[in-house]
């Protein structure tokens, strides 16, 4: 406890709540395995039933006073899939997000989540999913390990879950930092930190690497694929980093002006849009600027 | 329902972990209040002196000071909870959790009354020593007394929560400023009787002036009035349950209009 603040402590659990840097007791977990947790465990390993959506959207739309930031968007995210959703500023990649996550009401269409819908008043779908956005932050006055600890018990998640998560993601040095005190780059770690504590089956991650430099942005790329690996965790994943895409993403679904204009692995809608047989990240990039200025026609 | 209760607790658990972090709350909860009766003590001290004859000055104005705080913690902390999460740009993070509205709105109340609590017992402490005022004695009555302020204080908390939820954090000066709107017409330190008729039909109205006329009536007779306690009992349960259905609304229009996520 010497030199650490009353609020490094993860819980009440006393010293060894306590939290350590990655370098002493975290270090066997800091460095990447992402070890899941008993129930999880079990499901890892298995491949997930084709027929599971994790996502499912149709025919969504959202109209506000004055303008439509949803025209008919339809896609899905199968189990343990992930998925790109791309698009130019203001295509409504955020309204979709937003409305999948039960903060926006769609005016038209429908969403489901694992089969349930965000909007029954039950919140019920949530409890699945977790979200991280350099928008989405926590308390900045209070320290990440209090943040943190608030969060677990919001869903009712252990100190176990949340040294799990500190130590994969390395926030170990960072526990006892006010949030506010932190690099853009450090919320948005902490901010990913805290989407996976309750270990969703569902990812929703808006731009997650966009402020991190390119050192970080790699580590959290690489720990988001474990748990991907090892869960099967199923993703929805925004970023305009096109290499960052076609690393992470099984398929990309694009918006423009509120619809999907092309749906497909990278491959195939590079196809699509460029007619070519090869796929690297300039290939992308190019699916990228025609399908933002040209559409599909 | 074990849910519900563990979702209310840990947002309960981050409002009052801010205690500790924000020097302005710990002012809220006790500098400011103890000011308030200080004010109010120094006050009648002068009167007293200066040969006014106020039948039991000091319990009176003092007992009303704190009683007054008590009111004023629970509806001012109810909003100004949300107008945390609104600077802390942290709306969108908790409601894209399992966090009901009726889950958050019912921790705002748990801090209020935690922050209530902890003003009364601040002010009782100090009143005591100072100017040999006894809040307990006011013996049992003070229990449906701070129950109905507390509550009275969730309901004005609840409506600027809902003004701030449709306007957004601008309109700030609504969770600070409420309650001294209903003050002048409150009765708080002075009877429904010396208000002008109209007034006294609006404060009427009003459970705080029924809780205040109240602790005045069992300081000076020892006896509860039963028809007082009554009256803003049902006037509580009444405006709470508005209240809720204001906030309930305005969440769901915000919803609609997707101004949750925009909110500053």
């Amino acid at each position: 406890m010497a030199g650490h603040d009353a609020s490094c402590v993860l819980s009440r659990g006393g010293a060894e709540a306590e939290a350590v840097p990655t370098t002493s007791r975290r270090d066997s977990t800091a460095s990447a395995p992402w070890t899941p947790s008993a129930p999880h465990a079990r499901r890892a390993g298995l491949p997930p039933s084709p027929d599971t959506l994790a996502v499912d959207v149709r025919d969504l739309a959202k109209r506000f006073a004055h303008t439509t930031a949803l025209e008919s968007a339809t896609f899905h995210v199968r189990a343990g899939e992930v998925l790109g959703l791309l698009g130019p500023n203001g295509a409504g990649k955020t309204t979709t997000l937003h409305i999948l996550l039960g903060i926006v009401r769609p005016s038209a269409g429908s969403v489901r989540i694992f089969g349930r819908d965000p909007h029954d008043g039950t919140k019920q779908a949530l409890r699945r999913v977790g979200f991280a956005s350099p928008e989405a932050l926590m308390d900045w006055r209070l320290t990440v390990a209090e943040n943190l600890r608030v969060y677990a018990a919001l869903y009712g998640v252990s100190r176990t879950a949340i040294e799990r998560t500190v130590g994969a993601l390395e926030l170990g040095e960072l526990l006892c930092k006010r949030f506010g005190d932190l690099s853009l780059g450090q919320q948005t770690r902490a901010g990913v930190a805290r989407a996976l504590l309750h270990e969703p089956d569902l990812l929703v991650l808006d731009e997650p690497t966009s402020s991190l430099d390119p050192d970080v942005a790699e580590k959290t790329r690489r720990v988001l694929q474990e748990i991907r690996r090892t869960r099967g965790l199923s993703m929805l994943y925004t970023s305009h980093n096109m290499a960052e895409v076609e690393l992470m993403c099984d398929r990309v679904a694009f918006l423009h002006r509120g619809r999907v204009v092309a749906d497909g692995t990278p491959l195939e809608v590079s196809r699509q849009v460029l007619g070519t047989a090869s796929l690297d990240a300039a290939a992308m990039e190019e699916v990228f600027l025609k399908l933002a200025r040209e559409g599909l026609g | 329902m074990t849910g519900h209760l563990r979702r209310v607790g840990a947002l309960t658990l981050r409002y009052l972990l801010l205690v500790g972090r924000d020097p302005s709350r710990v002012l809220d909860v006790v500098y400011w209040p103890l000011v308030d009766v200080a004010v109010w003590a120094f006050l009648t001290l002068y009167v007293i002196n200066a040969g006014a004859h106020v039948p039991n000055a000091i319990a009176v104005f003092v007992g009303a000071a704190i009683l007054w705080n008590v009111f004023l913690r629970a509806a001012q902390d109810v909003s100004v909870s949300f107008l945390d999460d609104v600077w802390a740009r942290s709306v969108v993070t908790l409601f894209a959790s399992p966090l009901t509205v009726g889950e958050f709105g019912a921790a705002t109340m748990a801090v209020g009354a935690v922050k209530a609590l902890l003003t009364l017992g601040a002010m009782t402490l100090v009143a005591w020593p100072l100017y040999a005022f006894d809040l307990f004695s006011l013996g049992p009555s003070l229990v449906p007394f701070a129950a109905n302020l507390v509550c009275f204080g969730w309901t004005l908390g609840l409506v600027a929560l809902s003004v701030i939820v449709r306007f957004g954090g601008r309109w700030m000066i609504v969770a600070y400023s409420m309650p001294f709107l209903v003050m002048p017409l409150s009765a708080v330190f002075w009877p429904v009787a010396v208000l002008p008729p109209p007034f006294q039909q609006i404060a009427g109205a009003l459970p705080l002036s029924h809780v205040f006329e109240g602790m005045r009536a069992v300081i000076a007779t020892g006896v509860l009035p039963p028809a007082q306690l009554a009256v803003a009992t049902a006037e509580n349960v009444v405006y709470l349950a508005l209240a809720a259905a204001l906030v309930t609304r305005n969440f769901r229009r915000a919803l609609e209009r997707g101004s949750l996520p925009k909110l500053r």
